[in-house]
């Protein structure tokens, strides 16, 4: 299957500032979260996916068509965009927003405005639709915005941080939305933010970008997956005695971020020797399991590698 | 639970050109401009000077008809009318318009025309002369007072909101978005100018003795068409253009009537210094034609010498200085916009 967007080599200069550096990314179909801290050069591929911007080198395809100007117009009418910032037109309501932006992608006014009507209910905009839209809450505003990038029945959505600023309520009812796209209507979507569970939640597969570069890019089931031969230990008490004791005994133990010991051996007897030692140590073992990458880690250590590289 | 489905459902209809975006760009920049009271009041006060000049136009087409129509078919009544009616176009009106409109462009072709036996001639010369001063008084200035509430905020509405996103992440360019804002002045001075005017045109031909006006008159309409251009480009350009230029309406607003105050203000310096200079009275210069070379100073004053040759009655060769500065003014703004608009993009 071909994949939706491909970028090969790209790179993006603003002057002196280099946005993103030789990047190598294939997308397929599915919800992908686009991972990355400020500045990691998110917006810059996006507005690049649109066609908004030219790359300075590299090359690549979105939806099967070349990226650049050229094509710019036939992408953006294949995908429906939500932008991070605040972006309406003062004086006009939420209705008039999304019939609008149905019109700016050459709908007919009349069946804009009907289809504005259905994408609306979907997005659960009741009477508030009428209502200019300077008066709306954050939670609204992001219902317009996600009803307008939807109008014309985009094949990508690309979501900018569509949680930010919503409460618990409004931003599982959006991440459901998303995943309904997705799962029963076929949309891919590919969702930038800095909420992680929001793409543990929704997502089948994660790229992270630090510093212009595609850090990771892998599937959330893989990240997901127990790491082979790490034994995970969750202690009670005793943690100080424990790793040196078990290190004694040739494993190699450590302590990770989440406070857990790690313990790397494809011994057969390790099971055997944790309670050896604990028994000897004093320490208490509250649970033992296959060690697993958490996102959180796996981010964590990529903006660590960022970092790394800076210095 | 709804009696209709709520879910998603798949949308797969016809997605018309690019002239349907820029459609819809303008229609809702109309829609929203409408939405103030004062651009509402503007509108309605400029149909206002129809009347007056529909009124002359009537009183110049029943001077016509009576001074010319046949004696023989007339009562004592109707020949005294008639009497009357001549004398009021061979001797009061020519000396009205010689001694009172003197300062106004193309009187002294009028006052010719008013005393020509041909009344056809008379007749086209007296239905342009009206036009070009429709266009050249009040609807150059309801124009001013109008773009002044409509463009300002056209642009830089979107710059303040961030709207740039919600245009440029459609399958638009820079060019639709640009025709798009410009149409907007554009449709509201058709609207004032160019409706009224071919309405008055109209309303000429109906008072006209036959419908062989029409071959006479048949260059008015596309005259008013052309004086319609030359109205909007330069000044739709410059509206949007300072727009563009800023965040803040008032700021847009600010310089659009800061251009034309200043520009006619240099201009009326210019005048009163040659007054004072030349020992006369300011009318006096105006009449001699003492102030042609300085009227692209004023933005007012270019655009009515570029509007009395349209109407015909200047030639080109006096007026392309005027001209100039209106073609060199709409590109030096449309490219002040676009480079604006691509910033905001690219950025």
């Amino acid at each position: 299957m071909q994949p939706l967007i491909t970028l090969s080599g790209i790179t993006k200069r603003f002057g002196a500032h280099l946005a993103l550096r030789d990047v190598d990314l294939e997308i397929g179909s599915g919800v992908t979260g686009l991972l990355g801290p400020n500045g990691a050069g998110k917006s810059t591929l996006i507005k690049l996916l649109l066609g908004l911007v030219r790359s300075t080198s590299g090359s690549g395809t979105v939806l099967g068509q070349p990226l650049g100007r050229k094509n710019g117009r036939w992408i953006r009418s294949r995908i429906g965009y939500v932008p991070e910032d605040d972006c309406y037109i003062p004086g006009l309501t939420g209705v008039e927003v999304v019939r609008f932006s149905a019109t700016l992608s050459g709908m007919d006014p009349v069946e804009g405005l009907r289809r504005a009507h259905e994408i609306l209910d979907f997005c659960g905009m009741k009477e508030d639709r009428y209502r200019a839209i300077e008066g709306y809450s954050t939670g609204m505003r992001q219902k317009v915005k996600f009803a307008a990038a939807l109008v014309h029945d985009p094949d990508l959505l690309i979501l900018d941080e569509p949680t930010s600023g919503l409460d618990p309520e409004e931003r599982d009812a959006l991440l459901s939305r998303v995943r309904i796209l997705a799962r029963r209507h076929g949309k891919s979507v590919l969702l930038s933010t800095h909420i992680l569970p929001d793409v543990q939640s929704v997502c089948d597969h994660v790229i992270i970008l630090a510093n212009g570069q595609v850090r990771l890019n892998q599937s959330l089931e893989v990240i997901n997956r127990p790491v082979a031969d790490v034994i995970s230990v969750q202690m009670d008490s005793g943690i100080g005695d424990f790793v040196p004791a078990l290190k004694a005994l040739g494993y190699q133990a450590f302590v990770d971020d989440t406070g857990k010991v790690g313990i790397r051996s494809g011994d057969a007897a390790l099971h055997e020797s944790i309670w050896q030692v604990a028994r000897e140590t004093g320490a208490v073992v509250h649970t033992i399991s296959p060690a697993k990458n958490s996102l959180e880690s796996v981010f964590l250590k990529s903006i660590e590698e960022q970092a790394d590289a800076r210095t | 639970m709804p009696v209709h489905d709520l879910g998603y459902r798949s949308w797969g209809g016809v997605v018309r050109g690019s002239v349907s975006r820029v459609l819809a760009i303008a229609e809702t920049g109309c829609r929203l401009a409408l939405k103030s009271t004062w651009v509402k009041r503007i509108l309605l006060f400029a149909w206002m000077p129809i009347l007056f000049w529909g009124s002359g136009l009537y009183f110049a087409e029943q001077t016509l008809q009576e001074s010319t129509s046949s004696l023989l078919e007339r009562s004592s009544a109707e020949r005294a009318m008639q009497e009357i009616g001549r004398e009021i176009r061979g001797e009061v009106l020519p000396l009205a318009v010689a001694n009172e409109l003197d300062f106004m462009p193309g009187s002294a072709a009028l006052a010719a025309a008013l005393q020509d036996a041909d009344s056809n001639e008379t007749r086209r010369v007296v239905w342009r002369w009206l036009l070009m001063t429709y266009f050249r008084y009040p609807q150059a200035a309801a124009m001013i007072f109008l773009l002044g509430f409509v463009a300002p905020g056209l642009v830089s509405r979107d710059f303040r909101s961030r709207a740039f996103l919600l245009y440029f992440s459609r399958p638009i360019g820079r060019l639709e978005y640009v025709l798009g804002k410009l149409l907007i002045p554009a449709i509201f001075l058709t609207f004032i100018s160019t409706l009224p005017a071919l309405a008055l045109y109209v309303t000429g031909l109906f008072l006209s003795p036959d419908l062989t006006v029409i071959a006479l008159t048949w260059d008015v309409p596309f005259r008013v068409i052309l004086a319609t251009l030359v109205l909007v480009i330069p000044t739709a350009s410059l509206a949007i253009a300072l727009s563009s230029l800023t965040q803040e309406s008032r700021f847009a607003s600010f310089a659009w009537f800061a251009v034309w105050m200043l520009g006619q203000g240099a201009w009326f310096a210019v005048l009163l210094s040659q007054a004072i200079n030349m020992d006369s009275e300011p009318d006096h210069i105006l009449e001699m034609g003492g102030m042609k070379g300085w009227s692209p100073l004023s933005l007012y004053m270019a655009l009515g010498e570029v509007q009395n040759w349209v109407f015909g009655f200047d030639e080109l060769k006096n007026v392309w200085p005027s001209l100039l500065v209106l073609v060199v003014l709409s590109m030096v703004s449309l490219a002040v916009f676009w480079r604006r608009i691509g910033r905001s993009i690219h950025s």
